[in-house]
Formats: C-alpha cells, sequence, structure tokens
C-alpha cells in the first residue's frame, strides 16, 4: 500500500499545555485509519494541524510523498484533505446546499444559482448514497443528516482523504450504523480516512489500522485485526484500567426523593420538548436517564431546577412542590445539582474559587448578614471545602478560568455535596473530563447514593448509564421510552430505546407467550 | 381643523419631505445591515455620517462639485469606518466601545478639522445637489414628484439599497459575509477569511454611512455644522433591527422615521399648538415600542458582536 | 496608562499638524488644569459630574450591561432635582438639599431602570433602549423649560428659575470655587466599593455579568441583579445632572449637558471599571477640558481637541485589553515557559 499522509515528529504547545509532542501518524491508501486516545490526548490538535487550521511548532507533513506545509484550510482542501469536526462546521441558519457550496465557486461569476447547483450536488449524493434534505435549514435538520452534509461537503470540494474527528458522539445507534455502512462505501471508491474516536468498540469494528495517543504523545499503531480491547485501553489509559465501577448493591428504600409527574413542554424549533414525562426517584437509587441529546434532556434540568416554567405537570422534590418556583428556592432545599456544562452553567469562570463556592449560600448567615458579606467566614468556607474535595490551587482568590477541567469540577462538586445532599441531579456531568476525573465523579455520586440520596443521573454517554446506573429509563423526543432494572438491561436494547422504539415492542416478539 | 390637518400632511410637499429625510437613513442602513449581517455592531454610525458631511463639504469647497464632495464623504466614511474594522476585527476589541469611542472622537475632530481650516466666524457655502426631476417618471401623477423630483442622491440611495440587498442574498460574497455573521469558525473551516470578509463589511457600511452624512452637507444646508447629523446614525441602528436585517424593509422603516421627521418640522414651523419636542421625541418613542414589541420576534445574526480569534 | 499616553501622543502629532507647538500646547493644558488653585477647582468642579455619571456606567457594566443612556438619565435627575428644589423653597438646607439630591437619584434612577426592565424581562438589548431613552429624555426636559417650567422673567432663555439657596450646594472652598458636590461625588465612590464587593446586592450583579447562566442556575436573582444594577447606575447619573444643577448651573436648561453621559463611558473604561479607577480617570478628563479650554484662550487651537484624545484615549485603552494582543503576550511567555522547564 502507498503512503498517502505522513506527519512527522509533529509538536505544538499551548498556553500551559504540550498538546502534541513529538508525534507520528501514517495513513496508507484507502485505509480507515483509527486514532485512538482519551479527552485531551492530543487528537483534535493534530488535525487542526493537519486541516491548517493551526500550525505546528515543529515537525513535517509528507502528503503524497512530498514535503508540504499545510498554511489554511482552503490549502488542506485543496490537497484533497477533508475535515468532518466533532462540532459541525456548518452554520445553522443556510441550508444544506448553502453550506456546501460556502467558500467554493461552483459557478462562474458572483452569482449564486442555487437551482443549478443543487442539481449538481445531488448528483454527487447519489453517486455516495447520501440521504440528504437539501432545502431546509440545518438547525432543522437531524444530527445524522447534519454530519452527512459534512461529508457530502467534504466530497464536493473533492477530498481524498476524510478526516472524522469523534463522529458517532452524537449519534444513535442505528445512525452509527449507517454512518459505518458510508464508511465502507467510501473506501470502495478509493476515499482513505482518519477515523478518531475514544471508543474502543467502534475502532476495532472499523478501522483496519489505529494508532493510540496519550498525553500528547504517540504510543503505538497497530493492525486492528491483531489488537485487542484490553491491549488497547492500556495503551490509551497507560495503566491497566478497570472498565467496571464498584458498586454495592442498591438497597430499596421505597421513599420517593423526586417525583416528576406528567410533564409537558413546548418550545421552538420544535426540539429539546416534553410530552408527559413520568419518573420517581428512590431515596438510595440512582436511576439513569438515557438518550441521545436533545430529547428533553435540556428541558428536564430547567425544569427541575425551577428555571422553566412546565406547561402541565408536577415536580416535587423532597416533598416539596417545585413547580414554578424560582431556581433559589430550589437550590435551598437539601439538593445537590451537577449541570452539563462547567463554565456556563456551574460556574463563573472570571470569578473566584471563594466567590464560586458561596454562589449558593452568599444570601444567608452566616456568609452575609443584613447584606453585607463577610470575607472571612467565606474565606475560611472556602479554604476548607478545597482541601475537603483536593482541588489543586495556591489559594482561594484565584479566578476559576485558571483552573484545570478536572479541578473546576472538584469544585462543583464541592459546592453541590458539601451538604450532603438527599436528592442529587447529575447531567452529563463527565463530558470533556479525563479519566481520573470522571472515576473521582463517580465515586462520589456512589458514595452520596450509598448513603442514602436519590440520584437522577441525567447522561447521553451509554456506558455512564449502564456503569452506575441502578434503574435505566430511556427518553425519546420528550418521552420516556420505558424503565428497566440496570441487571436486566443491555446495550442493544437501551441503543433500540434510545432511537425510539418503546420497551414493550421490544419485549412483545421476543416473548412471544 | 381636519382640513388644516389634510392641507398639512396629506400633500405632495409633506410626503417628498418625508422620503429626502427617509434616504439618509436607508441608506447607512443598508450599509449596517452589511457590518452586522458580517458580525460587526457599528455604533460608530453616527461618527461616520459626521465623517461623510464635513468631507462631503470640504470635497465640494476645493473642487466645486457635488459629485467629487459626495467620493469626499464617501471615502471620509470608510476612513473612520476602517479604524473600526481594525479595532475591533484586528485587535478584537469591543465593538460598542470602539464605536462609542469612535463617535467622541469624530465628533471632536470634524468640529477641530473645521475650525482649523475655516476659522469660527466663516461658514463658507459649497456647491450643491439641487433638485432634478428624472425625465419621464417624475411625470407619474403623485408618486412621481414624491419619489423622482429628488436631489441626485435619493436616486443613489435607490440603486445602493437595491444593490446591497442584490449583493448579500443574491451572490457568493453575499453568502460568505452571511456565514462570518452566523458561525465564523465554519467559515474559517471552509477557507474563507473570516478577518478580509469582516474588513470589507465594517468599510463598505463606512462608505455608505459617508454617503449618508453628505445628504446633510450637500443636500440640506450646503455647509457643515457641528455635529449636524444629530443623532440619526443611533436612529439607523433601530431601524435595522425592527428591518430584521432587511435592506428593503430598512428603506420602508426609514420612511416611517423621514415622515416623522417631516411631522416634527412642520409643527416647528406651524406653531398650531401642538409642542414640536413631542414630535421630535416621536420617532425615538415608536422605535422603542416597536423594538419592544417585536421582542424575540426578530433573527439577529448569530455572531453579532462577537469577535473572531482562531484557536 | 500606556493607553494616557498613547492617547495623548496621537493627538500632539494633530496638534502638530494643525500648526501648533505641541509641547507649548500640553504645558498649556497642564497649567490650565491645575496651575493654579482656581484651575485646579475648575477641574475638580469638571470632575464631579464625569465621576458621578462615570460610576453610573461601570456599576451596570459590572454586571454586563453597557449603559450608554447615562445623557437621559443626567437630564432626567436634574429634572427631578429642580422640580424638588423648587417645589419647596421654604425647608431648612439640610432637609432640601439633600432631599433634591435624592430626587436627582430617583428621576435617574427610573430612566435607568426601564431599560433594566426591558433587559431583564424582556431581553431588549440595553444599549438601543438607553440610546432612544436619551432623546426622550432630552426632548422631555427641552419641551419643559421651554413650557410649563419656564422662568417668566428669561428674557427669551429656556430655563428654569433659579433654585432656591437652601437646595444649592454650598461652595467649600472659596479660593478654588469648589461646591459640596465634590465630597458628594467621593463618598458616592466609596459607597459603589462597598456595594460592589461587600454586599450581597454587589455579588449578585458581578455574578451576573460573570456569566448570566451559570447565575441563574445557582439561583441568583438575576432579574433582580439586572433591574438593580441599571437602576442604581442611572441613579449614579441622576444625582451627576443634580450636582451640575444644584452647584453650578443653578437653573435647568436644556442644553446645561455637554455630552458628560458620553464622557461618563469613556471615564468608566477608562478608570477600569472600579471606583478607584473612574475617580482618578474623571479627574483626568475634567482636567483636559478644563486645560484644552484654557489653550483656546492663549493659543486659539479649537477646544475639541480634548474630544478627540478622550476618542483616542478610548481606543488605545479598549485596544490594550484587547484579547488577540493579551493572547500574544501570554502565548509567548507561555512558550518560553514550557521550553525553560524542558
Amino acid at each position: 500500500m502507498n503512503s498517502l499522509l505522513r506527519m512527522e515528529n509533529i509538536t505544538k504547545i499551548y498556553p500551559g499545555v504540550v498538546a502534541n509532542d513529538g508525534v507520528n501518524l501514517e495513513v496508507t491508501e484507502g485505509e480507515v485509519h483509527a486514532l485512538l486516545g482519551e479527552n485531551g490526548a492530543g487528537k483534535t490538535t493534530l488535525m487542526n494541524i493537519l486541516y491548517g487550521m493551526t500550525m505546528p511548532d515543529e515537525g513535517r507533513i509528507l502528503w503524497q510523498g512530498e514535503s508540504v506545509r499545510i498554511a489554511g484550510p482552503k490549502h488542506a482542501t485543496d490537497l484533497g484533505i477533508g475535515m468532518v469536526h466533532q462540532h459541525f462546521m456548518l452554520v445553522p441558519r443556510f441550508t444544506a446546499v448553502q453550506n456546501i457550496i460556502l467558500g467554493t465557486s461552483p459557478q462562474k461569476g458572483p452569482w449564486l444559482d442555487l437551482k443549478n447547483v443543487t442539481k449538481q450536488i445531488q448528483k454527487l449524493a447519489d453517486q455516495y448514497d447520501l440521504e440528504i434534505d437539501f432545502d431546509t435549514e440545518i438547525q432543522d435538520l437531524p444530527l445524522g443528516m447534519r454530519q452527512r452534509v459534512e461529508i457530502l461537503k467534504a466530497l464536493f470540494r473533492g477530498a481524498h482523504l476524510l478526516v472524522m474527528d469523534e463522529p458517532t458522539a452524537v449519534l444513535t445507534p442505528a445512525e452509527v450504523e449507517t454512518l459505518f455502512q458510508i464508511l465502507r462505501n467510501l473506501t470502495r471508491q478509493g476515499h482513505a480516512t482518519i477515523f478518531i474516536s475514544h471508543k474502543l468498540e467502534e475502532v476495532l469494528t472499523v478501522s483496519d489500522r489505529v494508532t493510540v495517543l496519550r498525553d500528547g504523545h504517540n504510543v503505538a499503531t497497530q493492525i486492528t485485526r491483531e489488537a485487542t480491547k484490553p491491549g488497547l485501553a492500556q495503551l490509551m489509559v497507560g495503566r491497566p484500567v478497570v472498565l467496571e465501577v464498584q458498586k454495592s448493591p442498591v438497597r430499596p428504600t421505597g421513599k420517593t426523593v423526586i417525583d416528576i409527574d406528567d410533564i409537558w413542554l413546548e418550545r421552538e424549533h420544535g426540539r429539546d420538548q416534553l410530552h408527559g414525562v413520568s419518573l420517581r426517584v428512590e431515596a438510595g437509587e440512582i436511576l439513569g436517564l438515557a438518550g441521545i441529546n436533545g430529547n428533553g434532556q435540556r428541558a428536564l434540568l430547567e425544569v427541575l431546577c425551577g428555571l422553566t416554567r412546565p406547561a402541565r405537570g408536577r415536580v416535587t422534590v423532597l416533598d416539596t412542590d417545585v413547580t414554578g418556583r424560582t431556581p433559589r428556592e430550589v437550590a435551598a432545599l437539601n439538593v445537590g445539582r451537577i449541570p452539563e456544562d462547567r463554565t456556563t452553567m456551574g460556574l463563573l469562570p472570571p470569578l473566584t474559587i471563594w466567590e464560586n463556592l458561596a454562589l449558593e449560600a452568599y444570601y444567608r448567615e452566616p456568609m452575609s448578614r443584613w447584606g453585607v458579606l463577610r470575607p472571612k467566614v467565606i474565606a475560611e468556607f472556602a479554604r476548607k471545602l478545597v482541601q475537603e474535595y483536593d482541588v489543586r490551587t495556591p489559594n482561594v482568590e484565584v479566578k476559576v478560568s485558571s483552573l484545570s477541567g478536572g479541578n473546576q469540577q472538584k469544585l462543583i462538586l464541592a459546592r453541590e455535596l458539601h451538604h450532603e445532599p438527599q436528592a442529587l441531579i447529575v447531567a452529563n456531568a463527565t463530558r470533556g473530563l479525563d479519566v481520573g476525573a470522571i472515576e473521582y465523579t463517580y465515586q462520589r455520586i456512589l458514595e452520596r447514593r450509598d448513603r442514602g440520596a436519590g440520584v437522577l443521573l441525567i447522561s447521553s454517554d451509554l456506558e455512564e448509564i449502564l456503569c452506575l446506573s441502578d434503574r435505566i429509563a430511556v427518553i425519546h423526543a420528550g418521552q420516556i421510552m420505558g424503565e428497566i432494572l440496570a441487571e436486566e438491561a443491555d446495550r442493544s436494547m437501551v441503543g433500540m430505546m434510545m432511537t425510539g422504539t418503546r420497551l414493550e415492542a421490544i419485549e412483545g416478539p421476543a416473548l412471544p407467550s | 381643523m381636519l382640513s388644516t390637518f389634510a392641507d398639512i400632511f396629506l400633500t405632495v410637499e409633506f410626503f417628498s419631505a418625508s422620503v429626502r429625510f427617509a434616504m439618509p437613513l436607508a441608506v447607512a442602513s443598508s450599509g449596517e445591515i452589511i457590518s452586522e449581517r458580517g458580525g460587526i455592531v457599528n455604533i460608530g454610525l453616527e461618527g461616520m455620517m459626521l465623517a461623510g458631511a464635513l468631507g462631503g463639504m470640504m470635497g465640494s469647497f476645493y473642487t466645486n462639485s457635488p459629485w467629487v464632495g459626495m467620493l469626499c464623504g464617501i471615502l471620509a466614511g470608510g476612513l473612520v469606518a476602517a479604524i473600526h474594522a481594525f479595532m475591533v476585527v484586528t485587535l478584537a476589541a469591543d465593538q460598542v466601545v470602539s464605536g462609542a469611542a469612535l463617535n467622541i472622537g469624530v465628533l471632536g475632530m470634524t468640529t477641530f478639522v473645521f475650525r482649523a481650516v475655516y476659522g469660527i466666524t466663516e461658514r463658507p457655502i459649497v456647491a450643491h445637489f439641487e433638485a432634478w426631476p428624472v425625465p419621464v417618471l417624475s411625470r407619474i401623477p403623485f408618486i412621481g414628484p414624491i419619489l423622482f423630483s429628488q436631489i441626485p442622491l435619493v436616486y443613489v440611495t435607490y440603486v445602493v439599497v437595491a444593490l446591497v440587498s442584490v449583493v448579500l442574498f443574491r451572490t457568493m460574497w453575499g453568502l460568505g459575509i452571511q456565514s462570518v455573521g452566523e458561525h465564523p469558525r465554519a467559515a474559517d473551516s471552509v477557507g474563507l477569511h473570516v478577518d478580509r470578509l469582516r474588513y470589507m463589511a465594517v468599510i463598505l457600511c463606512g462608505f455608505l454611512a459617508g454617503l449618508a452624512g453628505t445628504f446633510f452637507s450637500l443636500g440640506q444646508l450646503y455647509t457643515f455644522i457641528e455635529g449636524m447629523t444629530g443623532g440619526r446614525g443611533f436612529i439607523v441602528l433601530a431601524v435595522v433591527i425592527v428591518a430584521n436585517w432587511s435592506p428593503t424593509r430598512a428603506a420602508l422603516v426609514a420612511l416611517l422615521f423621514g415622515a416623522a421627521e417631516a411631522v416634527g418640522l412642520r409643527l416647528q414651523a406651524l406653531d398650531i399648538g401642538i409642542p414640536y419636542h413631542f414630535a421630535l421625541a416621536f420617532p425615538y418613542v415608536l422605535t422603542l415600542i416597536v423594538y419592544a414589541g417585536l421582542a424575540g420576534r426578530t433573527r439577529m445574526p448569530h455572531a453579532l458582536g462577537l469577535p473572531y480569534v482562531k484557536d | 496608562m500606556l493607553a494616557i499616553v498613547g492617547g495623548l501622543l496621537v493627538s500632539g502629532v494633530m496638534i502638530a499638524i494643525a500648526g501648533f507647538d505641541p509641547l507649548e500646547t500640553f504645558a498649556v493644558i497642564a497649567r490650565g488644569a491645575a496651575g493654579t488653585p482656581q484651575s485646579l477647582g475648575v477641574t475638580l468642579t469638571n470632575a464631579t459630574p464625569i465621576l458621578l455619571a462615570g460610576l453610573g456606567v461601570a456599576l451596570p457594566l459590572r454586571c454586563g450591561l453597557l449603559n450608554i443612556g447615562g445623557e437621559g438619565q443626567i437630564y432626567i435627575g436634574a429634572l427631578g432635582a429642580t422640580l424638588v428644589a423648587i417645589a419647596f423653597p421654604n425647608l431648612p438646607a439640610p432637609i432640601h438639599l439633600p432631599l433634591s439630591l435624592l430626587a436627582g437619584f430617583i428621576g435617574g434612577g427610573i430612566w435607568g431602570a426601564i431599560p433594566g426592565w426591558m433587559r431583564a424581562v424582556k431581553g431588549l438589548n440595553e444599549i438601543i433602549t438607553t440610546i432612544m431613552l436619551n432623546y426622550i429624555g432630552f426632548w422631555t426636559v427641552s419641551y419643559l423649560v421651554h413650557g410649563p417650567l419656564k422662568d417668566p422673567d428669561s428674557y427669551g432663555y429656556a430655563w428654569t428659575i433659579k433654585v432656591p439657596v437652601s437646595a444649592r450646594l454650598p461652595i467649600i472652598h472659596e479660593v478654588a470655587r469648589v461646591n459640596l458636590g465634590l465630597v458628594v461625588a467621593l463618598i458616592v465612590a466609596a459607597l459603589v466599593h462597598f456595594l460592589l464587593w461587600r454586599t450581597t446586592l454587589g455579588f449578585e450583579m458581578r455574578a451576573v455579568g460573570a456569566g448570566p447562566q451559570s447565575a441563574r442556575f445557582a439561583g441568583i436573582p438575576v432579574t433582580r441583579g439586572t433591574i438593580m444594577s441599571m437602576a442604581i447606575g442611572g441613579g449614579l447619573a441622576g444625582v451627576a445632572g443634580a450636582v451640575v444643577i444644584l452647584g453650578v448651573q443653578l437653573r435647568l436648561s436644556d442644553f446645561f449637558s455637554p455630552g458628560y453621559g458620553f464622557d461618563a463611558i469613556a471615564v468608566a473604561l477608562v478608570g477600569q471599571t472600579t471606583p478607584v479607577g473612574v475617580v482618578l480617570a474623571a479627574l483626568f478628563f475634567g482636567g483636559l477640558q478644563n486645560g484644552t479650554g484654557s489653550a483656546h484662550r492663549t493659543l486659539g487651537i479649537p477646544q475639541e481637541i480634548a474630544l478627540v484624545t478622550q476618542g483616542i484615549i478610548l481606543l488605545f485603552v479598549i485596544g490594550s485589553q484587547s484579547l488577540t494582543l493579551v493572547r500574544l503576550l501570554r502565548k509567548r511567555r507561555m512558550v518560553r515557559l514550557v521550553e525553560h522547564i524542558r
């Protein structure tokens, strides 16, 4: 096989981190080459360098045997490198066609003749068997189709090598299957693919070879057929991984801490709605709410926290009706809330550590009296928590924006768990964290459950759901598809529910009696 | 009373004056729409219009041609816009503050330059635009005298508004401008030069603001007066929102404001008991009400006001 | 600081182009600003309203809101103060003066609370609404001083009668002719500092400014913080208007503010939105205006050079805080650091 691309000794330094440190990568013609590594291992940086989005500080790139200095995305595109970014680079208010032709000259002259161009693109889509709705704005398309738009966009620009950055992160299991089909199709027509992922299963399924990155170094390149799951996992994390979290058996208490009763919520654009959701979380258990992002989880979180008032229905937390209460009234209950987005929901990055830790209690004694803050009390409180939760910082006057993701997470855990809440709401809390921080978060959550708290775990990460939950509910399009005990759950069953099949429909044919 | 009202307001003169007052707003709105569609708020519009007014007056003063004056005004507006573009695109500075700073600076600067060149006592009257009825069209009853018996600058505005509309929505360049205002990173990823497009959008906006400014010095007063644009740049900001970032709709909204201004002037001149202050405050009250009424229903460019920094 | 030097440099070049000696001009400006007790007095008097209005911009800015409505708030504040001052001519000064100042605060406060409310409840951009309210406020005052409030013996001038002595800010230094307004402004600056850093309300405002979504999630009353910051900010600008009327102009007209509301933006930003910084920036700009006035009288240079300089300094300030520059510098340092570690 001929070498298509060689990246040699690539080094890239960002403020505070060495993102790539002497990384090598080789891709041959017509192969699917997986790039495996944890979040922060340097995969995205390496690909940004390949695509000309940033310049390497050291190293060189050989494309079809010739040394190139890729000056920008345009240059990369001209060479025949196409990129499907993890966060789609599509203008939400443009149609698929507008997005596909953006930055190209599909016709002579400055004019924009959409009809003609659409025909041209349709032909290309047919060639690769890509099903796309061309005239709808991107923001109204499902994620799987958006991804196909990205792929077609790259092909329209003559991509020979397609880089796919975490392409399955936002897809339903069925959509993942379609994607793999598309990848095989591409390979057949002579295209090479770099498949970036941190999911071992997928890498083993789809790739010909795999390169593993860790902490900005590359640790190994293997032929996928010869690789094993534990072997790759160890390469990726750098130590043997315990894939199971140690969990004590659940002790049912029968006491309801969170009761969601028939919640309805309509929204613009028709996404993230709730159509009669009911859930009950008991003390001492973890109820996992699985589902692809955008199926109402965010809306549910907002209703639970008092940010949005539901059109209908009632939410009771710790025997208090919180429907239509203010966020403060909810926060004042013995509830911990760990939101999905650390910097835009959990923390105030421009403010200091002590200010962030005081965020939910500053207005009460002892942190303030008659509307006047008591800095000494707050600082003392903050220092205690920082120590207890092992936040790495020189002092509590440090701005939160300068902390690492893991330390920011610890701050949130400290603030939300120090008062030993009886109810805990966790939403996609480990997204973007490294393995150490994820483990730490899991331990803290389990610890709360073992001490009798009821936990609602909202997550789009199926692994996380399977690994922590005692019971699993699945949400799709704002409706609960079914609830099952964790020990009875299997991956494909939950996956089917995530894509909109009801539990009854699955169990029906399986139990012909 | 009713007949007096009709005599004053339902006349060709009144509508014609409305159009005359509206056109600087319309042309400046077109500029602001280009800029905002490209993601850059331009509060400095007022300053750019003022620079255009002075540039127009001085150009005409030295060449005795209002057309050359107009070109100078356009360039003066573009020059101020170039500073804004440098501040907000290259330095990624706060767009609103940069615009506000330019307003302050240009207000001082134009007065400074005018006084340094012409002194305090003199106020030269320069060659200016006269009404030029368009052959044939101006003879259409009612419409003709209102729309086609104006100064040439008004006709230039008609063309500009139409052109901006076409360029924004029917060309690849327009698509590019819109993309950098909606999702600059996506534009960057397909190889568009975000910074370059934004520079172009802002400077084009400056050109059109400068053109708007020449209405005042070459079309209305034939000289320059300190701060003569009188806050119309700020009205334009509101016009753009109310028009939902569409140039043609902005021209219609501008007509409304032009009419309000015409009403104000007539009340002031006639002194029929209604305080003219109210008429002059009316456009602002109207804007506030319409803006409040439109809350949540307009579609602002997604990346408006946000600097784009690579990496 | 660098920004101020840069601004002066650029305006120096402009002065030279206009045919004046920049060094001599700056010397005259400096002497005019603080050369004698009298001129220093004028500087301090100039600085007082822009200090107060500057705080009125700085405080909402901490809450993430840009208050461009200082000018309207100043006019309505001045109106409130004037109304209370002339409505109760027989009150004793210790009651009358504070009451008039309070009326100024309330007037400006209402004019600030409106855009604050519109922002918090209806999501309307405060920049647009405050600009509109500037004009509405101005024309309201203009109407009143041309009509119902016009002094019958004004010889055609559109202004009110003089405010009674009991409502005036007394002169506290005879030679420099400085009135009590300066002391009021300094006390207010101290209060704003306390409010921002030591009270729960200030904490809420800063939290909203740091991240409205997180703040809301944490249960911070975002609506209250938003409205309060604009109301208090407007109130501070209103006090600025009151101080000008009660201390200097002594009667309300529709031309008493030469653009204090816009100076205030410059003052707040150059002062880095901290009360101490605002005080210093206000003194600087007050002196600049005063000094260029004297340069105009002695050298004949157009006084607007003050405005130009102010605009340029402001550009330098935001330019120097610019993300790209900061990143560039930080990155250089970081690369060196990394190399050092290796």
